[in-house]
């Protein structure tokens, strides 16, 4: 008897449960829907000052920067290119005044046009690629929840005769300028972790190579590391204390881990083999580098101090040159081919090694800061230049280093990387001697 | 029965009620709102080519006025590059299952796996949005060893998309009745926080979202 | 007083042909001609960088560049091969007898591996014939080594003829 207004009580609640009027919306995704297409519309640009920069400008720095993410598939509407199969359009209006640039970005969803973003961005005129690059980026953002890499610079080394420089420049080559002028040779360049700074390997001390520290910005060298010996392969840590590298001052390569003023080195491997070309986890707790104790170069991890060293991988021959991607997944690594070197990458656990480059010689791959793409040097076109992959099976895209032949690049962290500062104040070991 | 206890059994089932209803309206469980937008993806071909024509309205929108910037000594003007359509290389992807279901299946994603989306709110079609949520969760999703071929299994899972794109509230909401396939549905959830960003027209402070997870080995 | 001019063109020719001895006595102590080079092993190919040696001045001959073969190597290798052995052996004893003489051992990499794997390679090459070198008895002070990895190679090519020009422990006077 008690239970019949229990049941009716069930049927009350069901009743508002039934689902009310659906309406079907059918999507229509081609193309397998990985990459979101896009629709670049010019800025709306009045009248600008003379030597102003372009709203033109703006709209081709925009559209590179959005394909060149791999997030998107990129029309611009000023090449006369129709808006087929878009899903969001991009736009908004371009403004100079007083020395100064405003951009209002705007992404809106196709064909309804409802706003997805809507940012103004202002700033100095003579930096108006950043803002550009700041709006490629949040764009980015908007659509995969990270932020794109469009204000990333990259380091690298350039041939001059006998001799190799420094340089740096924006991902996009603005800005390309060296770093030294030292006439000597200069290798492995390593970013600070808010970058800021860059570490390197270079013998313009006239014996051994020794670490020196300069500001990515331009300026002075700081020596960091002149032991006797070999002082090479710089890598900063992720919280910027630290710079592991390989020093030879005991009587072999080995790795060792400073404090960023180059003091206090740690020992880390003890063996007889050649280690070298050490590389942080993202976490700081482990390093990759490569040894040869096993008979030839291959890649391991060890413990931050030391411990538990274990071979990456046993899939791949000869392997060398780890770098571990800052999403802290994968390790890519270089394996020697008949034609010179492939790029590989796999599981931090050595799991699944896949080829991800070959063609000519491919050397030093470096992350890009959102783990997205690999930066690397090729000579697959006769002088070696600067390449980025994906990691999709696409051809990888070249770098404009401005004509250059381009070598051991590396990849500054994002702008907003919020890594603990790095000492500044490096000071200088060598006083007499030149700047 | 006395009266006395009916009178205070329908108190304690009218209190019942009220509770259960106060309850229900802060966490809706099936359906808050009085419109669902089911949205179900489908395989290109399966209808005719759906982008709409734009509205004269929005044609004119579309046209760029062409404005000549003003005298620009000093500043090259950099010529467009006419870009070259980007050709997509045969790449492999998970093959489209051949079926005779009436489900439309997607691409992304592993081979076998479908499904629909449906979006507790009113008015929301940013489709964009909905396909970028479907692709990473589907690229997040992997089949689970040992199911048998052929029946199809189906589960769905609910969960909220914040503002920023933080994933909360995961909930399994209908199950296949296989343990391994729910929480290989959950997890492909799970794995895919955080979401992108809702868009900025959606005046919301989240939303719930319906993902139906069917998969038919292949 | 006839015999006044006899007497001297006696003295004359006495003091000439005194003086003639004489010459001829310091011709014979003139400096012999230098003693030829250490007989060059058949290597592969010469070391082809200038000499930067000065002449020593005084009676000894200078050492040259040229008066030393590089050693070279195996691929992957800093193990002494046979004629790297005959190579530093010469160079061994050059250098115990010219005890004036220091030197700079350059290791040296082909392009087949990394940069930095190879400044390390490079350095136990240099370091491998400088202990050979200390072994047979030339001071560990006379000899540095300095590694230059595959940045400074010494034939341009892309092949085994010039992969192994390139593989080597090079002498640098200093």
């Amino acid at each position: 008897m008690r239970r019949l207004p229990l049941i009716v009580l069930l049927a009350a609640l069901a009743a508002p449960g039934a689902r009310a009027q659906t309406r079907e919306v059918r999507i229509d995704i081609a193309g397998g829907g990985r990459r979101t297409q896009l629709y670049c519309e010019a800025l709306v640009a009045g009248r600008l000052p003379a030597g102003a920069p372009a709203a033109r400008q703006a709209d081709e720095v925009l559209a590179g920067d959005l394909e060149q993410s791999a997030v998107f598939l990129v029309a611009r509407a000023w090449s006369g290119q129709p808006p087929f199969d878009v899903q969001a359009v991009t736009g908004g209006r371009w403004k100079v005044a007083g020395g100064q640039v405003t951009l209002e970005g705007e992404v809106r969803d196709f064909p309804a046009r409802r706003p997805i973003l809507s940012k103004v961005y202002r700033g100095p005129a003579a930096d108006w690629r950043s803002l550009v690059h700041q709006f490629a980026d949040d764009i980015v953002l908007q659509f995969t929840g990270e932020s794109g890499v469009a204000r990333t610079r990259i380091a690298f080394i350039a041939p001059a005769g006998r001799n190799k420089e420094l340089w740096v420049m924006d991902l996009d080559g603005a800005g390309a300028r060296a770093l030294t002028a030292d006439r000597s040779i200069a290798l492995s360049p390593s970013w600070s972790p808010d970058g800021s700074l860059l570490a390197f390997s270079t013998y313009r001390d006239g014996g051994s190579p020794h670490l020196y520290v300069v500001p990515a910005a331009g300026g002075k060298l700081f020596q960091v590391s002149a032991r006797p010996g070999l002082n090479t392969s710089p890598a900063y840590s992720p919280d910027g204390r630290e710079i592991a590298c390989t020093l030879s001052k005991d009587g072999n390569s080995e790795i060792y881990v400073l404090d960023a003023r180059g003091g206090l080195p740690r020992r880390l491997t003890d063996n007889r083999a050649i280690d070298t070309s050490p590389s942080w986890s993202p976490t700081g707790r482990e390093i990759a580098f490569t040894s040869d104790r096993s008979g030839s170069p291959q890649v391991h991890v060890m413990d931050r101090d030391g411990g538990n060293v274990r071979r990456l991988t046993y899939d791949v021959n000869y392997t060398d040159s780890p770098a571990w991607s800052p999403r802290g997944d994968l390790i890519a690594f270089v394996s020697r081919t008949s034609a010179g070197f492939d790029v590989y990458v796999c599981g931090t656990d050595g799991a699944n090694a896949r080829l991800v480059v070959s063609g000519g010689s491919n050397e030093n791959p470096r992350w890009s800061p959102d783990g997205r793409h690999l930066v690397f040097a090729s000579n697959r076109e006769g002088a070696y230049a600067l390449y980025v992959s994906d990691l999709d099976g696409r051809s990888p895209r070249k770098l404009d280093t401005g004509g250059h032949a381009a070598m051991s690049p590396s990849w500054s962290p994002s702008p907003h990387s919020s890594a603990a500062a790095v000492p500044t104040d490096v000071p200088n070991s060598n006083p007499g001697g030149r700047p | 029965m006395t009266r006395s206890a009916l009178a205070g059994s329908a108190m304690v089932h009218v209190a019942f009620l009220a509770v259960i209803f106060a309850v229900r309206q802060s966490e809706p469980l099936i359906v808050p709102g009085p419109d669902v937008v089911q949205v179900a993806l489908v395989e290109p071909g399966a209808m005719p080519r759906g982008v709409p024509s734009p509205t004269p309205a929005e044609k004119a929108a579309m046209k760029v006025p062409d404005i000549q910037p003003e005298n620009v000594e000093g500043v090259k003007l950099v010529p467009p590059r006419k870009p070259a359509r980007p050709t997509e290389p045969a790449r492999e992807e998970a093959a489209p299952p051949s079926s005779g279901s009436s489900l439309p299946y997607a691409r992304v994603g592993s081979a076998g796996l479908s499904g629909g989306l449906a979006v507790d709110a009113r008015d929301f079609e940013f489709t964009y949005y909905l396909m970028l949520i479907r692709n990473k969760v589907a690229q997040n999703w992997a089949p689970p060893a040992g199911l048998e071929g052929g029946r199809p299994v189906h589960a769905v899972v609910y969960f909220r998309v914040g503002r920023g794109g933080g994933v909360s509230a995961i909930r399994l909401e209908s199950g296949s009745g296989i343990d391994f396939f729910d929480r290989a549905s959950l997890r492909a959830v799970t794995l895919s926080d955080p979401l992108p960003p809702l868009p900025l027209g959606f005046p919301g402070s989240d939303l719930g979202i319906h993902f139906g997870f069917e998969y038919a080995r292949p | 007083m006839r015999k006044a001019p006899v007497l001297l063109v006696v003295l004359v020719v006495g003091l000439a042909a005194l003086l003639a001895a004489g010459c001829a006595k310091k011709a014979k102590e003139a400096p012999p001609t230098p003693p030829p080079a250490p007989p060059v092993v058949q290597s592969p190919t010469p070391s082809t960088t200038p000499s930067t040696t000065p002449e020593t001045p005084g009676s000894e001959p200078a050492v040259t560049k040229g008066d030393f073969t590089d050693a070279f190597f195996d691929l992957d290798s800093y193990t002494l091969r046979d004629d790297a052995r005959a190579a530093l052996d010469l160079a061994a004893k050059l250098l115990r007898d010219k005890p004036d003489v220091n030197i700079t051992l350059e290791g040296h990499c082909d392009e087949r591996g990394t940069v930095e794997y190879n400044q390390a390679l490079g350095e136990k090459r240099a370091n491998a014939a400088r202990d050979y070198l200390v072994a047979a008895g030339v001071p560990a002070a006379r000899v540095q080594t300095l590694s230059y990895g595959k940045e400074r190679p010494f034939a341009e090519g892309h092949d085994e003829s010039a992969w192994a020009q390139n593989r080597r422990a090079h002498f640098v006077l200093r």
